[in-house]
């Protein structure tokens, strides 16, 4: 089962936001996370694919076939809420059971699948209650379990994790992951969470204003970023406004790199970003893109440090295991990657905490 | 707080709750039980004189379809009401809201003789209605007048109560339920009816028991509007209590009967309110 949306775009009455341009594929059993910065659109691809909304533009297929102007009711899609929209009034199990019951399944054969999908989220203690008897993560897993429950098409998740704290978020990642790949069903997870949307998925979906700006593994999309926009936004990075001097060298804030610069003519603007877990503490061996500065800004992270060293008119931030302070750093011409300014953007010295 | 300031605030919050119960006590408790004391004289003669009267039996039957018709007309078009206030910006709602309780202000009478001027005989509505329509004026006032006509005025202060007693329920109700329902192959009507009614049902049956026993109670509004052309307790209790001659254990048993119908409605809607908070689980 597949969901396929084919250039698809969509205004909300009255204002100029929606979406644009919106290709997408989920395959079968394939995760597919869509990040991006709150109001860029993301929520609106989820609701598109669900029938809460009819594109104004494209079509959205479900399974191969034309579901654009599809009820929602017939879409057979399990959606999980951002706050669950479980039925208050009903049981753990009722709330499971309730999309059996609306196919007619048979009171005793609806209980017993119903239980079994409590059981499979490792509820069964829980059948009896009531949703607000229970806590943010058990309502998360009853809300999957009714959102599986009758084997739909698809399943969407928006921001089902956001309304938890940070431990059990991390749980659940697991737990929404095994369950999704133990039904092989497609699926479309809607975070701005970041680290989520790479930990979890197989293909990430960067939006902003609107647009898919990238689509690719979570590999790809964080070592090969195709804008500042998305490398900004996923992961930590240095990125700075650089002027090509020749194929070899870019001028940037804190000083000349040596990079590959094959493509850019001299003289041309870029953009320079450097990951800061690829910066290097110390001396380079033959002193190539070295730098010493001031520390300006220092945080412990447990497993890491993150440190921000004043070079020049820059900075730059580093991330290392090694716990001793210093201000000389070095970067590996491989560390380096150079793409195209954002049209219109002039990031200079733009970076991303 | 600590230990030692506990007696003081103690003192404190039986003060500010003394005047109420002065007043509680002074205008319904002792009233209540001098009525209750005067009912019970000769042996409860009064109740016995009272229920062998068809009147009263006939009375009572139209009080109680008087309350159950214009509880359910208030309630009907008040859940609606709100059911939209809830959906519009906070701002409208509040400035709406306004509005529609502006008639919980007005006197009965006013309230009545503010119908009779638009739905009586030579009412606005009703000489419109001849006009545009040809519309009979005697035929249609007459409905004003009817006990059905009765029930149709006292929804006219009675669903802005409800209103207020629903908008709350309606506002905090969280919409993506009806979302998630028709996701999971719900239909709008079967989402509303699984999910939204279950839900503001309590409230709405509270808020009916609620307006039932102010509609039971009221008699200022029927007086002003029909006399004593429509026979219900009230207007009974009026009628005795301005006969000079009245039998007074008769009329303290009649108040009686007419302060337990309002309990009794009221009760009801507490107990249900009890039982829906208790079944939220929280």
């Amino acid at each position: 089962m597949s969901v396929v949306l084919e250039d698809v775009g969509f205004t909300y009455p009255g204002t100029p936001v929606g979406v644009e341009n919106i290709s997408l594929t989920i395959g079968a059993g394939e995760f597919v996370a869509v990040i991006g910065p709150s109001g860029c659109g993301k929520t609106t691809v989820l609701k598109l694919i669900a029938g809460f909304l009819t594109p104004d533009r494209g079509r959205i297929l479900l399974d191969g076939e034309d579901a654009t102007r599809l009820p929602t009711r017939r879409r057979e899609l399990g959606i999980v809420f951002q706050n669950y929209a479980l039925f208050p009034h009903m049981s753990v199990a009722d709330n499971v059971a309730y999309p059996l019951k609306l196919r007619g399944v048979p009171a005793a054969e609806r209980r017993a699948r119903a239980l079994a999908a409590v059981d499979m989220v490792g509820l069964s203690a829980f059948a009896g209650r009531r949703p607000p008897q229970l806590s943010g993560g058990q309502q998360q897993r009853v809300a999957l379990a009714r959102a599986l429950v009758f084997q739909p098409k698809a399943l969407l998740l928006d921001e089902p994790l956001s309304a938890l704290d940070a431990a059990r978020r991390v749980e659940m990642r697991d737990e929404i992951r095994r369950l999704q790949q133990a039904h092989g069903i497609a699926t479309l997870h809607i975070t701005h969470d970041q680290e989520e949307a790479l930990s979890m998925a197989d293909k990430v979906v960067v939006m902003a204003q609107g647009r898919i700006l990238q689509a690719g593994t979570p590999t790809e999309i964080y070592e090969r970023p195709a804008s500042p926009t998305v490398a900004a936004f996923v992961g930590q990075s240095n990125l700075w406004t650089g002027r090509v001097r020749d194929e070899r060298h870019v001028d940037t804030p804190i000083g000349p790199l040596r990079a590959d610069l094959a493509g850019f003519a001299p003289g041309s603007e870029v953009c320079v970003l450097v990951r800061p877990e690829r910066v290097a503490t110390g001396p380079s061996a033959d002193g190539t893109n070295q730098f010493s500065g001031s520390i300006v800004r220092d945080r412990f992270l447990g497993s890491l440090r993150r440190f921000d060293l004043s070079i020049g008119d820059g900075t730059v931030t580093v991330e290392t295991k090694e716990t001793s302070r210093t201000d000389t750093i070095h970067i590996a011409e491989t560390s380096i990657q150079i793409l195209p300014l954002d049209a219109g953007q002039h990031p200079s010295e733009t970076r991303k905490q | 707080m600590s230990r030692a300031s506990a007696p003081s605030q103690t003192f404190l919050l039986a003060s500010l709750a003394t005047p109420g119960a002065i007043c509680l006590g002074l205008f319904f408790l002792a009233p209540l039980a001098i009525v209750g004391v005067e009912s019970l004289q000769d042996g409860g003669g009064g109740f016995s004189r009272l229920f062998a009267q068809p009147a009263f039996w006939s009375g009572l039957r139209n009080t109680i379809v008087l309350g159950i018709t214009a509880g359910l007309i208030s309630v009907a078009v008040g859940s609606l009401v709100a059911w939209h206030l809830a959906q519009i910006g906070e701002r409208m709602r509040t400035a709406l809201m306004f509005v529609i309780a502006l008639p919980l202000t007005f006197s009965g009478l006013v309230v009545a003789y503010g119908f009779i001027l638009g739905f009586g005989r030579a009412g606005f509505f009703t000489l419109t209605l001849e006009k545009l329509f040809g519309v009979d004026p005697a035929g249609f006032a007459a409905f004003v007048y009817s006990p059905q006509g009765l029930a149709f005025v006292y929804s006219y202060y009675l669903i802005p109560r409800v209103v207020m007693l629903m908008v709350p329920v309606l506002v905090n109700f969280d919409r993506n339920q009806l979302a998630a329902a028709e996701s999971l192959g719900a239909g709008r009507l079967r989402a509303i009816a699984d999910v939204l009614v279950p839900q503001v049902f309590p409230a709405a049956l509270v808020a009916f028991c609620l307006v039932a026993a102010v509609a039971i109670g009221a008699y200022g509004t029927a007086l002003a509007l029909v006399g004593s052309q429509v026979n219900i307790l009230p207007l009974q209790l009026f009628t005795a209590v301005s006969d000079v001659n009245a039998d007074y254990a008769r009329t303290a048993a009649l108040a009686m009967i007419l302060t337990l119908l309002c309990s009794l409605a009221m009760a009801v809607g507490e107990a249900v309110a009890v039982r829906s908070e208790v079944g939220k689980g929280h």
